[in-house]
Formats: C-alpha cells, structure tokens, sequence
C-alpha cells in the first residue's frame, strides 16, 4: 500500500510481505460498514449458502428457490452468508512497566511491532483499524476507520507511544467496552501487571458487547527467570517506591508468586474464551503473529 | 583455659561477617523493574524466615570465625577446672593418697585409682606447662622434687603403700613448701579417694591449715581430684585374732580371720587361702552381708619345722630369738578382685609370752594373795612368773615384757610414778589397792580416800558385766560377782569409770582414764575383815588374769603392727628408738620395699630378733568417704575445686580440644552453606503461544 510513505521503524516490508498471504479473520461475526470477508451477523447476498427459509409476503421473488417450489409445491427463500469488513481496535498498554526490556527490546518496542504490523495487514484487506494508548486512562484514542489516511494516523500513534505513568487497564477496558460499538476485534497488547481478578471483569465485559477479543501478553524473560546474584534495588517502572531485596532470598517465592499469577490468569482467560497469547520479548514477533494468523483461518475453514 | 591466650586478641575478628555484610549492602545495583507486584508479594511470603535464615547465616559465619579463633588459642578441655587450675601455674605440688584403698581399680586387673590420678596429673601438667613440680607423697608426708610431669609416673613414692595417708600432714607439708619457696602462682592438687580415715576431717590442724594458705602471699588454689567412688563387690580380708596354744602334743595355732565388703551384694563363699609356710590350705568363709568372721580356725604347728623355716627365711639371729616374739609367720589371702591391696594379710606368731606380773604390796597376807592368783596360769602349759618388790625398786625393773603391776600400798609418786607412767602409757595394766593407810598421792588423777567399813558387809549392787574386767565368760556365763562380801571399803577420789558398785553407790572397782594401757582401782583388800576375795576367788583370779590377758595382747600384738602407724607401737613396745625405726627392718617376705618405706608396706620384716607382721590399717578397710559437703566445709574459704574422677578414666583432667573447635569450624561453615544454598525453584514457565477458545 502506498498510505504509509514514511518509513516506520517498528514495520518490516518483508514480514509485512509474508504475512500478507494469511488474511486476518475474526471468531465471531463482525459489524462492519462495507462489504468484506468477516462473517457477518445478518443474511446477506454473498455466495455462500446459509439457510432455507419460508416465503413471507415482501420477499424478494427473484431469491425464491424454484426448484423445491416444483419438488414440494411451498414457498421457499433461500439466504445467503453477508460477509462484511471489521473494526480492528488496536489497545496498547503504554504503562510505564512497557519500557521494561532485558533483551534489547522493550516491551513497548514489541507492542508497536505487533500493532502496526496487525493494523497494516487488517487495513490492507479492508478493515477498519482504530487505536487506543492506555495507561492510568486512555491516552490517545483513535476510532477504527477503513481509509489509508487512518492508518497512518494510527501508526503515528503508535511511534509517538511513550512508556508512562502507571496502569489501569480494567477500567481503561471497561471504558472501551462501552465506548467501541459491538463486534469488533479488541487487540489488547500488554503486560497485564495487574489483579486477574480484575481482568476477568473487564474481559466479561468485553464479550458481552460481543466483541472477539484477542491479548498479546508481553512478558520478558527476566521476568520469569529473575536471575539476579546481587542485593538489587528495585526501582518501580510506573513510580511506586524501590525496594530493597537480595534475590537470593526472595527467588523462590518470586517464581511461586508469578506461577500463581499465571494459572490464574490462564483460568481467567479460559472462563472467558479470551485468544491469549503469552508473548517472550527474546521470540520472533512475526512468528508470533503468523502462528496468531493461521490459526485463525484454521479456525474460520471450520466453522 | 588456654595456653596461647593472647592470640584471644583476635576474638573481634568476629565482627567480620557482620562488617563485610555492611558493605556488601552498600555495593548493591539498581535495575528499574516493571513486575514489582511479584516482588511484593514475594517480600510479604517470606520476610520472617528470610530475616530468621540472614540471622542464622550471620551466626554461622560469626561461630566458624569465633571456633577458628578460640582454636588457634589451644583451649583446654574441663574449663571450670583449667580455670581452677589457672592455666599456666609456676609451681604444682601433687598430694598423692598412697593409702591401699587407692589401689582400687574400676574392673579387676584394670588400672587403679592412683595409677589414674598419676596418669592424670602428669598430663594435665605436663599439658599446662607447669615449670615446677613438687611431690608430697601420704608415705614420707614430705616434698619431693620431681624432675618434670612425666616423673611422676616414675617416682618409686607414687606407688601404693599400705599406710594410711594423713590428709593434714602432707596439707601442712604443702604449706611449709609454699611458704619456704615463695614461687609465683601455685596449684596444690590433692589425689584422694576422700576417705574418712585419711582425711580426718575432725583433726584440729584443719583450721590452721586454712589459716596457713589463706595468709601465703602468692597465689594458691587447691585442685582436688577425687575418686571417691566405691566397689560393692570388693572383698577384704583381715586377720583379727592369732594364738598360738600349747596341748598335749605340741601346738595349735588359733586365727580369727574376718572378710568384709563394702555392701550386700547377696551371699558368697569366699576361698580363703592360708599359707604357713611351704603348708597351704583352702578354707571357705561363707559370707552373708557384709562381714563375716571365721573364728577359732585351728591349725596344729610343728614347732621345730617352723624354727627351722625362719631360719630358712634369713630371720637375723632367729636361732637366738625369743621364740615368744619370732617362731612363724603366714599369709591369709583372697581371691583377686577390683582391689589387690587388701586381699592379702600377713601375720606373726610366737609361743604364748611369759605372764610376767609385779606384786608391790605393803601387806603381807594381801601379798600373798596376789601372789596366788598372778602365780596360777589359767592353761597348764602357760609359763608365769610372780614378781615381789618393793614400792621404789619398781624404777629399776624392766617393765616392757611386764603384763601387770598389782600395786597395795600408798600410791606411788616421784620416779616410781614415772615409772609407772611409762609402763601404762605402752599398754601396761595396774591394779592399785588401797594401803592401810591413805595418802593424798595421786596417780592417772586419782587419789585414795578414808576406809569406810560396812556393817553387815555389803555387796555389790550392779557390775558392768559387758566388758572390762568384770565381763560375763565368753560363754555367757556371770563371774559370782554379786556373791562377794565386802566389809570395808577404801574411797577413790577422782574422775574414775566405776565397774563394780556397791548397794550404798561406793565404787568397788574402777577403771581411771588412760590413752593406753588400763588403770585400775580396787577398794578393798583380799584381807578377810576387807571382803571375801581371797575366800570368794574367782572374781579376783578373774580380775586378775584378765588384767595379764590384756597386758599380754600389748606384748605379743606387736607382732600385729599398722602400716606406717605400727612402727611407733613398735617403738613404744620395745622402748626408744633412733628415727625411722623402720630403716633397721628386714624384709622377709611380701611385695618388694624399699628399706626406707619398710614400715608402710605390707608384708613381714624382721627387728632385733621378732617378727613384725605389716599390714594396712583396719580402718582402710572401711567404705566411708568424707561427704563432699564436709570437703566443702574444710576449704571454706579457699581457691579451690573438685574434679570427680574414676578409676580407669581414659579421659584426661586437662587436654587441649583445639580439634573439637575445627570441627566446631566446619559445622559452622556447612551450615553457612546449607541456609545459602538457593532454593529448589519450581520448572521454568515457558512461554504459552497459542489460541485459547472458550
């Protein structure tokens, strides 16, 4: 595509180029504004064949199946599919704790990585791409449009994200899930640092509004592997106060403490039919995505 | 309690951990970092024991540093009593109980209790450095010097003996030391095994003791290594009676031999082994609780073989010996057990010696009396001679082989009461009867009275028929004291013990103090207008053979002689010697002595032509042992302390443990690592990629 003429960093030409040749779809129908190759809560006139229904005064004749008409001697109309485009709502966690990175790459680097190139792909076959920068509160939100210009409002959005102040991403989620209209893919990219109790409120919610809802969670391999020797002072990334600790000590409950987390997490997203994807910042982010790609059209060849 | 104490000075050496610790906190790195949320919730899950766990790692490290330390310092074992022994001392005087209930020994043929005080002592001052040791053995009572700590176990005066040991005397000799040879600080170690005998804890020397190490101007403890512990099962054995009595066809020897143990182990037969000569033979003593005596064991005597065999035996002149004093001699032994000391008991026999009695009287019908009943022996082979002399021809007889002095007539004063003096104070006997005429002369305190006569004659009321002169027979039976008739009774003035009293309370026979010897006081005369005695005999016979009996066993008991403390009955028997009497001893049987401790060991000597049976004290034979309250109280006031020892105890009074403080290191610094190690952290969670539909 031509829209975006400046040279975006965080996008690769050539994962952009792989990627291309796996469309984006959704897991439940989506509302769109034009013609696209979502699946679309209404009947429509498309080529796939949906139901056979009875003739009620006001249809149009000309979709009235003649052939069971001369078999069966009733009325029959047949539907067909409506295929539509989607609303991509790219949510970003910009948090402070997104500037944390061990391996080169901030989480926050990798975050505009995974949202730009999922904006460009989605905007490249028709849908519509809208951008939210979280932390306390949203920070910048760009509403899902289809035009060219959009986008590259939205990848400006994304290269001006500065990791920040503290988060609150289950109110800032509430928020968006009264804010987007229904059906829409939800992208959250985040390190989720808080109480997935809260998360699973916030996300319940989010599929309430019917919206298909996808999480990157981003997580560094320090942080799972806390391999420090040293007494470290911890300095809080979102502005809480340093602590004092020798690994040594702690790193055992450490490691206990974040399995906890995850498998109550894993739980919450289980309970809530979230597609959670846990994300190493050492992984390769097109990897990452093609996997999130295929095994979505898997999914949309079954259905 | 250290012998390199000054190297102590490194003991802040454990503040180290602490300090490194301090800057180990300093050097610390800060790394911004986004999952606090974890790290708070890790802080919360282990603050306690992670505080409990840096605590217990700081004690480790300070405890290794601390044990390296105090090792290098070569800490000695018992620290209370390296304490009491004030570490390095100058000077140690060793008090060494050589007395036989020190040869005891924990199992039999096992190592005594003096063995193992020596062993101990020796090491432990060797182990302290001592510069100068001096030994005060219960034997000579005086100091020796030993060369080195080693040369205690050397010394021929560390040996048992069979004396008993005199706890103030070698205490005394200690301070004579101390005092002649103002040497720097002093340790005084005492080795005993607390027994009362030894320890005389009543003896009046006791406080000045005290006074006398309170005053010395150098430092002085008292280190007292008791082993005061007792075996139930140990056997002594002891001769308590020998006679030799004439019969028809020669002689018979008679012995009263008794076994004792210190508790009631339940019954026993106990082979007692009776050695006489080349002739042996085996007696079984069957012994229940905890004495038992075999009396009246007879054993026929060939009286020419037994000449012969002591002139076998090198007995000096035994051919011109008073066969009375130096016929034969024997052993009576005991099987072997956890004490050797007291298994063997050496006696000596001798015919029945002359019941030799001097008759002073002033009357002649009473001389005649007393002549009579001295004169007529109770056995027919007995041998007696009856003496006459006047008052003051007694000062130039020769009174030690004299058994009884029967005295009527005025008490007698200037040298015939010195005589007289001398002659009870070696446990001669005298009966004094009243002369016709009182004079206020006084004699062992007391002095004649008036005549008091009765009319009708009375009769004594009450006798102590238990013991003394007036005892009942060995058979039970009475002697017809009651039966006597006195008409007329002389007063004794003076503190007397009355053994025979009359109806009106006026004292028939009495018996004056006497350390030695027995004093007699009869009031009245054998005269027929006095009493009935000469008419009624028996009573007098009796008094008066008795009186030879027990003036006899003085003369031939000294055959039976105590170690150590025979040889002055020795001298008083046989009248002045030079000093030590028993350097003149001749050894004819028994373990080996020295000629110089011959009178403080066991076993038979020869002196001037009569045989000495030595043996151990009866009262070593005794179990008491001084409580240690009574110790307590002995050196109230002092520096000192009690080490309990055994017999046989491997473990040394002081030893350097520096080897239990490296391991003290060791410990200390696996238990570091073991609260370092890391904890086991759960499997590492991997990266979870993937679709999850609800």
């Amino acid at each position: 595509m031509s829209t975006d003429r400046v040279a975006r960093t965080f996008l690769d030409s050539s994962v952009l180029a792989r990627l291309a040749a796996v469309p984006l779809l959704s897991r439940r129908p989506m509302t769109g504004g034009v013609s696209g190759r979502h699946e679309s809560p209404h009947r429509g006139s498309s080529v796939e064949f949906a139901e056979y229904r009875k003739y009620v005064p006001g249809d149009d004749l000309r979709r009235l199946d003649w052939r069971v008409y001369g078999r069966t001697d009733r009325n029959y109309v047949k539907e067909y599919e409506a295929d539509t485009n989607l609303r991509l709502c790219l949510v970003v966690d910009s948090s402070g704790s997104m500037g944390y990175g061990s391996t080169g790459m901030t989480r926050i680097d990798y975050a505009r990585r995974l949202a730009g190139t999922l904006g460009f792909l989605a905007s490249r076959q028709g849908d519509a791409v809208g951008l939210s920068c979280v932390a306390d509160a949203i920070l910048r939100h760009l509403p899902p449009r289809r035009n060219p210009a959009h986008l590259r409002l939205v990848l400006d959005g994304l290269e001006e994200m500065r990791p920040h102040g503290t988060s609150r991403l289950p109110q800032v989620l509430h928020e968006l899930a009264e804010t987007v209209p229904q059906r829409a893919m939800i992208v959250i990219v985040s390190d989720l640092f808080v109480d997935p109790g809260e998360l699973a409120s916030c996300f319940g919610h989010l599929r309430f509004r019917k919206h298909d809802v996808v999480v990157f969670h981003l997580l560094d391999p320090q942080e799972m592997a806390f391999d420090f020797r040293r007494p470290t002072r911890f300095l809080d990334m979102e502005g809480g106060s340093p602590l004092f600790v020798d690994p040594l000590d702690i790193a055992d409950r450490y490691a206990q403490a974040l399995s906890a987390w995850l498998g109550a997490l894993r739980s919450t997203v289980l309970e809530q039919g979230i597609d959670y994807h846990r994300v190493l910042l050492d992984e390769d982010y097109e990897k990452v995505l093609a996997r999130f790609l295929i095994s979505r059209a898997s999914t949309r060849g079954r259905r | 309690m250290f012998l390199q104490p000054w190297l102590l000075l490194a003991l802040p050496l454990v503040a180290l951990p602490v300090i490194i610790h301090l800057i180990n906190r300093q050097r610390f790195q800060s790394v911004p970092w986004a999952a606090m949320m974890f790290l708070l919730s890790a802080q919360a899950l282990s603050r306690g024991y992670s505080k409990l766990r840096a605590w217990l790692v700081m004690l480790a490290r300070m405890a290794a540093v601390a044990a390296a330390v105090l090792a290098v310092s070569r800490p000695l074992s018992q620290g209370w009593m390296a304490v009491a022994g004030g570490g390095r001392q100058a000077t140690a005087i060793v008090l060494l109980d050589r007395s036989p209930s020190m040869s005891q020994a924990a199992v039999a043929g096992g190592e005594s209790k003096l063995t193992t005080a020596r062993r101990q002592v020796a090491l432990a001052l060797e182990t302290l450095g001592t510069e100068r040791v001096v030994l005060i053995d219960s034997v000579s009572a005086q100091p020796i010097e030993v060369s080195s700590p080693r040369g205690l176990l050397e010394v021929p005066e560390g040996d048992p003996a069979a004396a008993a040991a005199d706890l103030p005397l070698m205490l005394q000799a200690a301070c004579e030391e101390l005092t002649a040879n103002r040497s720097a600080a002093s340790t005084i170690w005492i080795c005993s095994d607390q027994r009362a005998n030894d320890w005389k804890v009543t003896d009046g020397a006791w406080p000045a003791i005290r006074e006398a190490i309170g005053v010395i101007p150098q430092s002085v403890r008292l280190t007292l290594l008791a082993s005061s512990d007792s075996a139930a099962d140990n056997l002594a054995v002891r001769v308590t009676g020998v006679a030799l009595h004439p019969r028809e066809t020669g002689f018979e020897l008679r012995l009263e031999i008794a076994i004792r143990r210190e508790s009631d182990t339940g019954p026993a037969s106990v082979p007692v082994l009776i050695e006489l000569g080349p002739a042996r033979s085996t007696v079984m003593v069957d012994l229940t609780g905890t004495e038992a005596l075999l009396a009246g064991h007879t054993i026929p005597i060939d009286i020419s073989a037994l000449q012969a065999l002591s002139g076998d035996a090198g007995l000096p002149a035994a051919s011109n010996a008073d066969p009375a004093l130096a016929l034969g001699w024997g052993r009576v032994s005991i099987p072997a057990d956890t004490n050797p000391a007291d298994n063997d008991f050496y006696f000596a026999f001798g015919l029945p010696p002359l019941r030799r009695v001097i008759v002073v009287a002033e009357e002649s019908q009473t001389q005649r009396t007393l002549e009579l009943v001295a004169g007529i022996t109770p056995e027919r082979l007995l041998r007696g001679t009856v003496e006459t002399v006047a008052a003051e021809a007694v000062v130039g007889l020769p009174l030690e082989e004299v058994s009884l002095i029967l005295w009527q007539g005025a008490l007698p004063e200037s040298g015939a009461a010195e005589a007289l003096t001398g002659f009870v104070a070696r446990g001669g006997q005298v009966i004094f009867l009243p002369p016709e005429d009182p004079t206020p002369a006084a004699f062992a305190g007391i002095s004649w009275g008036a005549w008091s006569a009765h009319s009708p004659p009375l009769r004594p009321a009450s006798w102590r028929a238990d013991e003394g002169l007036l005892a009942s027979t060995t058979s039970g039976t009475a002697l017809p004291v009651g039966e006597l008739e006195i008409g007329r009774t002389c007063a004794i003035l003076g503190e007397a013990t009355a053994l025979a009293v009359l109806a009106d309370g006026s004292p028939v026979l009495t018996r004056a103090a006497s350390d030695h010897g027995g004093v007699y006081f009869l009031a009245t005369t054998p005269q027929l207008r006095d009493s009935d005695l000469a008419a009624n005999g028996v009573v007098l016979y009796a008094i008066v053979q008795r009186a030879i009996d027990a003036g006899l066993e003085v003369v031939a008991g000294a055959r039976l002689v105590d170690a150590g403390g025979g040889v002055a009955a020795a001298r008083q028997v046989r009248g002045p010697q030079p000093e030590p009497a028993a350097l003149s001893w001749l050894q004819v049987a028994g373990p080996p002595a020295t000629s110089s401790e011959a009178g403080f060991h066991e076993g038979m000597f020869a002196s001037a032509g009569r045989l000495l049976a030595v043996n151990r004290p009866a009262a070593e034979d005794g179990a008491r042992v001084v409580a240690d309250e009574d110790v307590d109280a002995l050196f109230a006031g002092l520096s000192w302390s009690r080490f309990q020892n055994r017999a046989g105890a491997v473990k040394g009074v002081v030893e350097e443990v520096w080897r239990l403080f490296l391991v003290a290191v060791l410990l200390a610094l696996i238990a570091e690592g073991l609260l370092c190690l890391p904890a086991l952290r759960p499997p590492a969670i991997g990266p979870k990629i993937g679709k999850v539909i609800a």
